[in-house]
């Protein structure tokens, strides 16, 4: 894995990218956010020090999916009406990456398909209504409003100028798991899977006091 | 500036809250994933998930529960280990009737969270379920689809949260109502709650008291059981397949004895022939011989039947002898039969030693009157057989009592259900 190397735009701090093609990071030093356009490196504001939370995931915890193994490079922080959830940016080796959700304990990865989403309006969706993606039929189970409590290590996309947005979460009969993100322009079609604990196999997980 | 934006690797537990209320102190086991908790002093229900402590709801003193899995216990399932952080009582009412049942809230900080559900002494072992079932119908019924399984609808019905204890990762309310509809497919039960617009589905296991009480290392003894719940496995089943191929074993025994006292005991006829039997002028009637026939072994209990076709025919006297040695063997009249067409009497005779035999007939009057024409059979009657017949049908009591109690098993599962009484 290469690891590029780059000065920070706001404190002169070494960055190192865990994965090569991450759009955005923050420095580790400062808490600039940093946005990578092409070579250059943009710095867009200050990220905020995340609230303590209870995940077991951290940067840098490595697991496995479809027997093809992950580390995890970075993660988003949303909020909602209920709480909190993780989406933890994960690499793999040959350069993909994908995203381990993380809500309540319940965990589901899931991996972008360009060019794939529906032209659905937001405003049309409602739960229960049926979607095929794949050869599989999705059940439209919850439409999320949710907005950024912050960011972490690498991700492929800028947070910048989002604040609140619109997710789909549609299901099938199997555990299948799909997204439809609408904080673009365009909807944005995310698939995978549903899966307990046990099957991620995680290392270097944290620890909790008493456990 | 701070170090990394990396939190670190030990997360520690939640410092206690102070009730608002009451003072009390308020320990808390679920980290940052705790978002309501109760005192369990005033019962006051605390949102812990900002520093102001508001008191969102009180539950009533009157509906306090004792939860029988002590909060703070660690229960062993599967590969993880599960704490006991919240305990709630839910109640639904059904004809003026309140049904309660206890839910145990169990977390794993890596695994999740999980339930532990109790109603009559029946446990069920509930987590979230991964994707959405599928609706379906099966015999007319509302049936749902999960993981290739197909759960039958069993009841639809509203629960209320009545009492809590502990600690929950969301907004506990009291009074707080779901509606839910429960699917089986013993031993897992399927429950699609619909609470503020949302549904959530979630899928649990049956467990035995004995079970629970062994994944908490509790002493003493669980709930007694009480009834039988929606999806309790049927112990029938496996009852009914062994004592199906139980009694399938013990019929061919039973086909075998049967064939073989058949062999045994199988009738013969010796002798059929015909007599002729006349008056003779001014002297007595004589008497007269049947053919003869062969023994090679001893016989007892030789059947003679002599039939008249006249009712007119004299009445006869039979007996054996033996044509070497004019040995007789008396035959005693068992049977006396006569219809308008004639008359029937059956003898049975003693042992017979082998020999060469015939049937010697007399006439009971002195003198005959009138002439006769008879006909005579020797046989050996059949063994009867119908206590074989009886053995059959005492061999199938155990067979369709346990099938009958496995019907009446499924009845009494079905009696609580939307279903009752149908069916």
């Amino acid at each position: 894995m290469t690891q590029r190397a780059a000065e920070c735009p706001g404190c002169g701090a070494p960055l190192r990218f865990a994965w090569s093609s991450a759009v955005q990071t923050a420095c580790p030093y400062c808490h600039s956010i940093i946005v990578r356009h092409d070579v250059d490196l943009e710095r867009v504001g200050e990220a905020a020090d995340l609230p303590p939370d209870a995940s077991p995931i951290q940067i840098g915890t490595e697991g496995q999916f479809d027997s093809k193994s992950f580390w995890v490079v970075g993660r988003i922080r949303y909020a909602w009406a209920q709480g909190n959830w993780n989406e933890w940016h994960i690499a793999f080796n040959d350069g993909t990456n994908g995203w381990l959700a993380d809500a309540q304990l319940t965990y589901a990865v899931s991996f972008l398909r360009p060019n794939e989403a529906p032209a659905v309006q937001p405003d049309a969706l409602r739960a229960g209504q049926v979607f095929s993606f794949e050869n599989h039929n999705y059940v439209l189970t919850t439409l999320t409003r949710a907005s950024y409590v912050g960011f972490e290590g690498d991700l492929p996309f800028t947070t910048a100028g989002k604040q609140d947005m619109l997710f789909a979460d549609l299901r099938t009969e199997d555990a299948h798991f799909a997204t439809l993100d609408f904080s673009e322009s365009q909807p944005v079609l995310y698939l995978g899977r549903e899966l307990p604990y046990d099957e991620l196999k995680l290392k270097n997980v944290r620890l909790f006091e008493g456990w | 500036m701070s170090g990394p934006v990396v939190e670190p690797a030990v997360v520690k537990g939640a410092k206690p809250i102070t009730c608002p209320n009451c003072g009390g102190t308020v320990e808390l086991r679920g980290f940052a994933h705790t978002r309501t908790a109760v005192c369990i002093q005033c019962l006051s229900v605390i949102d812990a998930s900002s520093p102001e402590l508001q008191i969102l709801a009180r539950f009533d003193e009157k509906m306090r529960t004792r939860p029988v899995l002590p909060l703070g216990s660690r229960g062993h399932f599967g590969d993880a280990a599960y704490e006991v952080i919240g305990f709630q009582v839910r109640t639904t009412w059904s004809d003026g009737l309140a049904y309660s049942w206890h839910e145990y809230l169990l977390f794993n900080p890596y695994a999740g969270f999980r339930y532990l559900t109790l109603y009559n002494g029946h446990w069920n072992f509930v987590g979230a379920l991964a994707g959405v079932p599928s609706n379906t119908t099966q015999s007319g019924r509302k049936a749902a689809v999960s993981g290739g399984v197909t759960y039958r609808h069993y009841q639809h019905a509203t629960a209320t949260t009545t009492f809590v204890m502990g600690e929950f990762p969301w907004a506990v309310q009291a009074g707080e109502q779901v509606e839910f509809d429960d699917f089986i497919a013993p031993p897992r039960v399927l429950s699609r709650e619909v609470s503020t617009g949302e549904i959530n589905w979630s899928g649990g296991e049956y467990i035995s008291g004995a079970d629970v009480w062994k994944a908490f290392g509790l002493a003493g003894q669980p709930p007694r059981v009480d009834g039988i719940s929606p999806n309790e496995p049927s112990p029938y089943p496996h009852k009914l397949r062994h004592i199906w191929s139980d009694f399938l074993i013990l019929a061919l025994v039973w086909l075998g004895v049967l064939l073989l006292f058949n062999f045994v005991s199988t009738g013969r006829q010796f002798l059929s022939d015909h007599v002729q039997m006349s008056p003779v002028e001014g002297a007595a009637a004589p008497a007269t011989f049947t053919g003869a026939f062969d023994l090679k072994e001893a016989e007892n209990g030789l059947t003679v039947e002599v039939k008249a076709n006249d009712s007119d025919a004299p009445a006869l006297q039979a007996a054996f002898v033996d044509r070497s040695s004019s040995r007789t063997i008396p035959l005693a009249l068992v049977e006396q039969g006569s219809k308008s067409s004639g008359w029937r009497d059956l003898y049975r005779s003693g042992t017979l030693p082998p020999g060469s035999w015939s049937v010697r007939l007399e006439p009971e009057a002195q003198e005959l009157k009138l002439s006769g024409s008879y006909g005579i059979k020797v046989r050996r009657e059949a063994k009867g057989a119908g206590w074989i017949w009886f053995a059959l049908i005492f061999l199938l009591i155990p067979p369709v009592v346990t099938t009958l109690k496995a019907s009446s098993f499924e009845s009494q599962r079905w009696s609580g259900s939307d279903y009752g009484g149908g069916s």
